[in-house]
């Protein structure tokens, strides 16, 4: 009986001590959702730290992309309870924070980069991203150009080169006669950008530079039954997901990979025992003549309004991301291609890489960079992506077909459009 | 339908004893295989705690852990990837608070309802019984945004107070302290004692059975609860262990073992209460459910 | 404290539950109603007033409810059927006289059932996976069956989710049917025996009829437990509920369109929605079970 009565006394003190909260760090905070942002961030802390301002300490949490983009779109929603001061968006998910017109919550940077007269070094079509009725948030981390990967020691023992596939023809030949060979390997997977970034390659996109959906354009649907028509024929194929699809890619059944700047990270990352097997090319054009690259993904970095170190932090930035040395080093660690024009051209992005087979991997981004696609950005990007996911099995396996998931999407998105407006 | 194991009685059918071993084995059989595909899952997290994400991923499919590891445990309780300890310690506060909080309310509340007339008893009651059907989720946008101008956002109030209150409690307790002898509480008073003494010193002595039910209930909700803590919580030196772990579940590379050992260190204390405790915390907690 | 006035003293052991419930529940309650009928999108933007346009939203254009709805009835119906039979036959199994191991298997089955939502979703991505998981694996492919794309293919993650569901749900429900057995009186059984009764007889006209009460309990909480469904599928296939939004129950519709796109009008809608769907199928039920009660 007393007992009980002091178990409840002692739980209520419990309950008391908790409300105390325990006091905030004096340093700032960065989210990010790349493990390889996260390595480079730390870095360029460290140099600003030694260059600029010794006091300066960076926090970088690594928090996984739904719930980073949910927690951050909360925070701001709330008065920026719990939020960072600096934030990695990727520009697929940036939309949501457009949503409704409001106030994003990130700092404005026009002032910074005009001032700094950093505008014209930064590739404009990547910045569109990530600006809203001429008010700029974000600066791009990479130009994100989409090179063909491939497994040098598997298509040159075909006999085949794909350097000098010059369209999707040439491509397709030869994955028939791999195939033929080996009816286990999937030349061409269909991953979940794929159709996206090829779109853009044909210069189209989900939405137009007016903010319209395209996502059922005649040119988009084509494309879906084109590699559609490829997996039938068994050239493409569905593709893993999670931890086997790097299994797949180390026992040779995926042997290509059309992917961004920022694959070949993950390829170091996770498939380091396939060292010295892979190289890049140029995309197989779609007509002759036609453009070798595309962009895919892409992530601003920003500074959220309510920080209470916008100044450090935008100065941090600037030091980081404005400049050839940061550019430069970014490259170095995680191979996304800068959008910093200045910094393109030093020779450090050309060094032979021992993962791509002595390659040197910088001289295929240089060479496909300046042909890159504008992509537009949409309030209404996030939810399309996240219709198009969910709607992307039944495509893939042929359950419904892409004019008629496509036209769906497409519709409600309109139709979220005119309720919204 | 009655499945005898037993001898058969005398006035029943003479069955052979063959037959009763057949039937015996089925049942025990059934048992056995039920047991088998509830127990089975938890091994697989108890061993795959211990192997790496290549052995989880390989084929053929292990249910041991022939090459145990423990490395996801270190790398867990290092605090590497997320707070974990301190995330689990969260819980603690958490769920002991608000058991305390919502024993306190019940048991005020239903001791003034089972003890006491009173005006406005009687619609208080049919209007709380009302009340009762309304989903939480109703509230969820609404509380969210109060929590928010209360300053509660990323505060463990901001979990416990919202759900400390509950009508189900209200109602249990009701019904547990409408039993108590009235002329104890009349003894009580010529005694001398204080309403509030009363209340102190018999009622919740009386009613420790419906208590430890109610507390073990609320206990159990609060510790493995995810939906309200997702939403209040910000930080993860704040979050739920519930939280914690589902943080680990989204990002690039799925550490599962680590996830595994996580989700093992937040069982095992809940099972070893309910191994202690089992037959009594078991009966009890069915019978107060059936109850009502 | 109290002082010794009878009169007040209800009134203040009452308060301090009442002041919490007027401010946690029924303020946001009303907030809510309220809410339902404006439209919030997005940041920093004023409500506005749009009536019943929401609700009308809802009901006639919004595919993605529909499509919650129906999952999660989905859910509710299959888990339910396997359950209650499940859990009857369990029950009567451990309910036999002199058994064995009585309180391991009690025990045993009620485990999962005290084991966190975000837990046991964690622990059955590794059962439904598909090259490496334990069904596949050990239940399937001894059996000659090729491996199920469980969380891939739409078809298959409600009747993933739904054996999660009979996994950690069934043994609970077991033991409040042990409870209602033991409650029957044994002579009730004896004498209809006695009058010659066969055993699925008795089980028939004497058992079941006399296990209605706990099999309105157990639909209840049933019910309502399906609508709550959130932790388990969130962790097994992502907060949309993967591909074609098959495992997407209600509870989490309503958290992506609030929480994930900020529609706080629309989100209030939806948590109405829900509400009078629990309500309208938790007096069906009542009223199906007094309705058995004629017969």
């Amino acid at each position: 009986m007393t007992k009980l009565r002091v178990l409840m006394i002692l739980c209520v003190g419990l309950l008391l001590f908790s409300v105390v909260a325990p006091v905030a760090a004096q340093e700032l905070e960065l989210w990010t959702f790349v493990n390889t942002h996260a390595r480079w961030f730390r870095e360029q802390a460290e140099r600003y730290a030694d260059e600029v301002n010794a006091d300066f300490s960076l926090n970088v949490v690594e928090i996984a992309y739904a719930d980073m983009h949910d927690r951050l779109l909360i925070s701001i929603q709330s008065g920026g309870v719990g939020a960072p001061d600096i934030a990695d968006v990727e520009q697929g998910r940036f939309g949501s924070f457009l949503r409704g017109g409001g106030d994003p919550g990130f700092v404005e940077l026009n002032a910074l980069l005009d001032e700094g007269g950093h505008t014209e070094n930064l590739v404009s079509a990547r910045q569109a991203l990530y600006t809203s009725m001429g008010s700029v948030y974000g600066i791009e981390h990479a130009l994100t150009p989409v090179v063909l990967y491939y497994r040098a020691d598997v298509w040159e023992g075909a006999g085949f080169d794909p350097q000098t596939f010059a369209t999707w023809d040439d491509f397709v030949e030869a994955a028939r006669a791999i195939v033929a060979e080996n009816p286990d390997v999937i030349p061409l997977h269909i991953h979940g950008g794929l159709h996206e970034l090829l779109l853009r390659q044909q210069g189209h996109d989900y939405f137009n530079a007016e903010g319209d959906v395209t996502i059922d354009s005649a040119e988009s649907i084509a494309l879906m039954d084109w590699l559609l028509a490829l997996k039938e024929e068994g050239v493409a194929g569905d593709p893993p997901t999670g931890d086997a699809l790097w299994a797949a890619f180390k026992d040779g059944t995926l042997i290509s990979m059309v992917g961004a700047d920022w694959y070949a990270g993950f390829f170091k990352d996770n498939a380091p025992e396939l060292t010295g097997k892979w190289k890049a090319a140029p995309l197989p054009a779609f007509e002759e003549g036609g453009r070798r690259t595309s962009v895919w993904g892409g992530t601003g970095a920003m500074v959220v309004k309510t920080s209470g170190q916008v100044e450090e932090a935008l100065s941090f930035l600037e030091f980081a991301m404005l400049s050839i040395e940061g550019n430069v080093r970014r490259f170095e660690l995680t191979n996304l291609w800068p959008p910093y024009i200045p910094a393109m051209v030093n020779e450090r992005l050309h060094a032979d890489d021992e993962y791509f087979s002595g390659q040197d991997l910088g001289a295929v981004f240089a060479d496909v960079g300046p042909e890159a696609p504008p992509q537009w950005q949409s309030p209404f990007r996030s939810q399309l992506n996240s219709l198009r996911s969910a709607a992307w099995q039944d495509v893939i396996d042929g359950v419904r077909s892409p004019e008629e998931v496509f036209t769906e999407i497409a519709d409600t998105i309109r139709d979220e459009m005119e309720f919204e407006s | 339908m009655r499945l005898s194991l037993a001898p058969p009685s005398d006035s029943a059918e003479r069955k052979s004893l063959y037959k009763r071993l057949v039937e015996a084995t089925i049942l025990y059989a059934i048992l056995f295989f039920f047991a088998l595909l509830v127990g089975i899952p938890f091994l697989y997290m108890l061993t795959g705690s211990f192997k790496t994400n290549g052995q989880l991923f390989s084929w053929p499919v292990n249910l041991l852990a022939p090459e145990p590891t423990l490395n996801n445990y270190e790398r867990l309780l290092s605090g590497e990837e997320i707070p974990y300890l301190q995330q689990m310690g969260n819980s603690v506060i958490i769920a002991v608070s608000q058991s305390a909080l919502t024993l306190l309310f019940a048991s005020m509340v239903g001791w003034g309802f089972a003890k006491y007339e009173f005006r406005g008893k009687t619609f208080l009651t049919i209007f709380l019984l009302f009340t009762f059907a309304i989903p939480f989720q109703v509230t969820l946008v609404p509380l969210f945004q109060m929590i928010v101008r209360l300053g509660l956002l990323d505060s463990f109030l901001g979990v416990i107070l919202p759900s400390s209150v509950s009508a189900f409690g209200a109602f249990f307790m009701r019904q547990a302290m409408v039993s108590i002898p009235g002329e104890l509480l009349d003894a009580g008073r010529i005694d001398g004692a204080s309403e509030w003494g009363l209340f102190w010193r018999i009622g919740i002595p009386l009613s420790r059975g419906a208590l430890s039910i109610l507390c073990v209930l609320v206990f159990l909700a609060a510790w493995n609860d995810y939906l309200w803590p997702l939403i209040v919580l910000r930080t993860p030196e704040k979050f739920t262990y519930p939280v914690g772990l589902a943080t680990l579940k989204g990002l690039y590379k799925v550490e599962y073992g680590m996830i595994l050992g996580g989700a093992f260190i937040a069982t095992l204390p809940i099972v070893l209460i309910f191994v202690a405790g089992r037959n009594q915390i078991l009966d009890n907690l069915t019978i107060g459910a059936v109850k009502q | 404290m109290f002082g010794r006035g009878r009169k007040i003293a209800p009134y203040l052991f009452i308060s301090p539950f009442f002041v919490g419930y007027a401010i946690f529940f029924l303020y946001p309650v009303i907030q809510s109603l309220q809410l339902s009928f404006y439209r919030q999108v997005g940041l920093g933007k004023a409500p506005r007033f749009i009536g019943f346009d929401n609700y009308i939203r809802l009901v006639s254009k919004d595919d993605l409810f529909i499509k919650s709805l129906t999952n999660t009835t989905y859910y509710a119906l299959g888990s339910i059927l396997i359950i209650v039979p499940l859990a009857l036959i369990l029950a009567l199994i451990l309910h036999s006289p002199k058994l064995r191991f009585r309180e391991f298997f009690r025990f045993l089955y009620f485990t999962p059932n005290i084991t966190a939502g975000v837990v046991v979703g964690i622990i059955f991505n590794l059962v439904f996976e598909e090259q490496y998981g334990l069904i596949n694996n050990l239940l399937l492919a001894p059996l000659g069956v090729d491996n199920v794309r469980w969380l891939r293919e739409a078809r298959w993650i409600m009747p993933a989710i739904i054996i999660l569901g009979a996994w950690k749900w069934t043994g609970i429900n077991a033991i409040y049917f042990m409870v209602g057995l033991q409650n029957i009186p044994p002579e009730l059984k004896e004498a209809a025996r006695v009058d010659g009764a066969t055993r699925p007889q008795v089980f028939r006209h004497v058992t079941l009829p006399l296990l209605r009460p706990i099999l309105a309990f157990v639909l209840t909480i049933a019910i309502i437990g399906s609508y709550n469904l959130f932790a388990e599928p969130t962790i097994l296939v992502g907060l949309e509920g993967g591909p074609n939004n098959a495992g997407m129950t209600m509870t989490m519709y309503l958290y992506t369109r609030g929480f994930r796109e900020l529609k706080m009008g629309y989100a209030s809608a939806i948590g109405y929605s829900l509400a009078v769907i629990i309500l309208v199928l938790s007096l069906v039920q009542l009223i199906l079970i007094r309705a058995f009660r004629e017969d």
